[in-house]
């Protein structure tokens, strides 16, 4: 009886893994091995992968990465986006979604206005942010002309500043993202059963008190979720950069790990994939760090 | 506290966009709920109880008419400022806080002069956590809790602000039929002790008749009936309130009063003496299921001859089972046990006790007799 029983047993979970073969494969093939070679790339000294051969093995393509002042400059870059826009969109998800969720009429269409920058594609807002804020030997731009209609002076944002570009950047990466984090939101709001506010309406509770003891823990498990989704998402910045900027990121002084990743690999002075190898793994020890923090944190206020 | 209600009606539009006329949820309440009493508001799903109840808190505005609690009219007050208390069908206890945290909640909206301190709200929680019992769970979470003790936590919350009105909405309908009847108990001994004025709503004529000091009978947002339990029972002054309360329900017959005698077909089963001077006509019989009399050595000629279907014994007493041409379905009688009815007999004959035999008008389905 129990051998019959074990034997089943067997059968079953022999069962369970043919099911995640195909799974199992595609994740092997495509995810799996190409970490692992991203991991010995980053260890092997010039690796020239016409010739698949290499100098040695070492620490120094760390080295090499970690004093490239593109590198460091596309940290800083990187760090600077991720710290604003992460924070600064939520923030601002959260107002959006409180006040769709707070109207009764033409919710819908509000809903839809605010989602409809989640389904344009990033190259064309870009295409519109650089209408907006270039400057070109005809016009100022839109934005420069409000600045000049209050009174102030011109600003190039595209090629000017630091502050300024870093400033469009910001503005752009958040537009971008906040379409998604409205719409994660609004469901999280109105999935809070209204008995609890109906409860504390009867105890007197004022709107300040219920938002922050009854509305923000109950979203609080998707609020996470967003900053949590939103830094990742924001340390792989790139393609937003490229859509303003164009693509020598370096020159202009604005590229972003990922940037300096696709540099390494295919861009002019490309060619080193030890390096970008490195690099890679650079940025996920920091998303990876920076995710555990966030669970820890989030795990914290859950139990409190 | 008195609450006091005049011409109070809410209409609600309908959900049914094609059809233009208003759903009168509560339809002209106009009644007196006395001063420290509990009050069971009873009616079937969708009668508009639960309405009167989120009217009496203030989370519904009325139509019309007006609330009074004592001497004040509150008709326009939110609810914030009418310091009721409620506890709501699905306790709305807020899952992330503790018992403790919950029951304190309400108490962390004071303003003013009123505002308590942090021990002080911890010693008032644990006074309320005390009447209902659950002094030892205060640091549990809602989700650790059985029904029965989130029912006890949900009132401890509501009775912390010592509200001047306490709401209970369906207290009992998300409990197993043994806490069901302790609950009960609990909710009655938690208001003699507190002596909170106390409306509750439920659709269980036993919860409500059981518990009540008064019970307020609805019907499509109609009030049938108002009464202590009892005398609604023994008085009932339709078919509907009759039909309503009583568990088994009551045995509705079609019956006729003909020469001033009340018949159930062909059976005359009271004379002269119950019918007095009501006119000949056709009529509805209720007749509770304690009201029927076996008795074989009678001699009466005032039986109701029915074909017998079944016999429950239930220890107590006995349930009798049978039909009858004048009424739909399966009767039920209740005699005591040491009443021996032959069970293969394929027929039964009752006599009637009047005081449980009531006679409706066919059209109406009011009152007769």
């Amino acid at each position: 009886m129990s051998n019959n029983r074990s034997l089943l047993n067997k059968l079953r979970s022999l069962k369970a893994w043919l099911y995640l073969l195909p799974a199992l494969i595609f994740l092997g093939i495509f995810m799996i091995y190409p970490l692992i070679d991203v991991l010995i790339y980053s260890f092997e000294i010039g690796y020239n992968s016409a010739s698949q051969t290499s100098l040695g093995k070492g620490l120094y393509n760390y080295a090499y990465v970690l004093h490239d002042p593109y590198f460091l400059q596309a940290v800083k870059n990187t760090f600077i986006i991720v710290i604003i826009t992460v924070p600064l969109s939520t923030i601002f998800a959260l107002l959006i979604s409180l006040a769709l969720n707070s109207i009764k009429k033409l919710r819908d269409l509000f809903q839809t206005i605010f989602f409809l920058p989640y389904v344009t594609n990033t190259l064309a807002v870009g295409l519109v942010f650089m209408i907006m804020f270039k400057r070109t030997p005809y016009t100022d731009g839109l934005i420069n002309l409000l600045i000049s209609f209050f009174g102030g002076s011109p600003v190039d944002f595209i090629t000017g500043p630091y502050w300024a570009k870093i400033f469009v950047m910001c503005f752009y990466t958040i537009w971008i993202v906040l379409p998604f984090k409205v719409l994660i939101l609004t469901a999280a709001l109105a999935s809070v059963n209204d008995v609890y506010y109906k409860a504390a309406r009867i105890d007197g509770t004022s709107r300040f008190r219920m938002f922050t003891t009854i509305t923000l823990p109950m979203i609080s498990p998707m609020v996470f979720y967003l900053i949590i989704t939103g830094f990742i998402g924001a340390f792989k910045a790139y393609s937003d950069e490229v859509a303003i900027f164009g693509t020598n990121l370096n020159s202009a002084g604005m590229n972003t790990i990922v940037g300096y990743v696709y540099d390494m690999l295919y861009g002019d002075s490309g060619g080193y994939p030890s390096y970008a190898s490195s690099a890679a793994l650079i940025l996920f020890a920091i998303v990876f760090t920076i995710t555990v923090i966030n669970l820890l944190i989030s795990k914290k206020t859950s139990i409190n | 506290m008195k609450i006091r209600f005049e011409g109070l009606t809410k209409r609600f539009p309908n959900r049914n966009k094609k059809i233009k006329e208003d759903v009168v949820a509560v339809d002209n309440f106009t009644f007196e709920i006395p001063d420290g009493k509990l009050i069971g508001l009873l009616g079937p799903s969708g009668c508009g109880k639960s309405t009167a109840l989120n009217l009496i808190c203030g989370l519904e505005m009325p139509t019309e008419g007006k609330i009074f609690f004592d001497d004040e009219d509150v008709t326009n007050l939110p609810a914030e400022n009418r310091g009721v208390g409620m506890v709501f069908q699905s306790y709305a206890l807020y899952p992330h806080l503790t018992v403790k945290k919950n029951i304190m909640f309400p108490l962390g909206n004071l303003k003013g002069d009123q505002k308590l301190s942090k021990e002080e709200m911890e010693k008032k929680a644990l006074e309320a956590a005390k009447v209902v019992q659950i002094e030892e769970l205060m640091d549990r979470k809602p989700n650790e809790m059985s029904g029965g003790q989130q029912q006890r936590v949900a009132i401890a919350r509501a009775l912390v602000k010592m509200p001047k009105v306490l709401l209970l909405d369906e207290p009992l309908s998300n409990l197993d039929a043994r806490l069901r009847i302790q609950t009960r108990e609990e909710i009655k001994r938690i208001q003699n002790e507190t002596k909170i004025t106390t409306v509750f709503v439920t659709h269980d004529q036993e919860e409500a008749m059981s518990i009540s000091d008064m019970i307020v009978v609805m019907k499509s947002g109609v009030v049938n009936q108002i009464g202590k339990p009892q005398e609604v029972y023994d008085n009932p002054v339709n078919l509907f309130v009759a039909k309503f309360l009583g568990t088994p329900p009551i045995n509705v017959f079609n019956g006729e009063i003909k020469n001033g005698s009340l018949y159930i077909g062909e059976d005359k089963i009271l004379g002269k003496d119950y019918v007095k001077n009501t006119p000949d006509q056709k009529v509805y019989v209720g007749i509770r299921p304690e009201g029927f009399i076996h008795d074989i050595n009678s001699k009466s000629d005032m039986t109701l001859k029915c074909s017998l279907k079944a016999i429950e014994v239930m220890g107590r007493d006995t349930s009798v089972v049978f039909e009858n041409s004048n009424s739909e379905g399966k009767l039920r009688a209740i005699i005591s046990s040491d009443n021996d009815v032959d069970s293969s007999s394929p027929t039964v004959e009752f006599m009637v006790n009047p005081k449980k035999v009531f006679v409706f008008n066919k059209e109406t389905e009011e009152r007769l007799i």
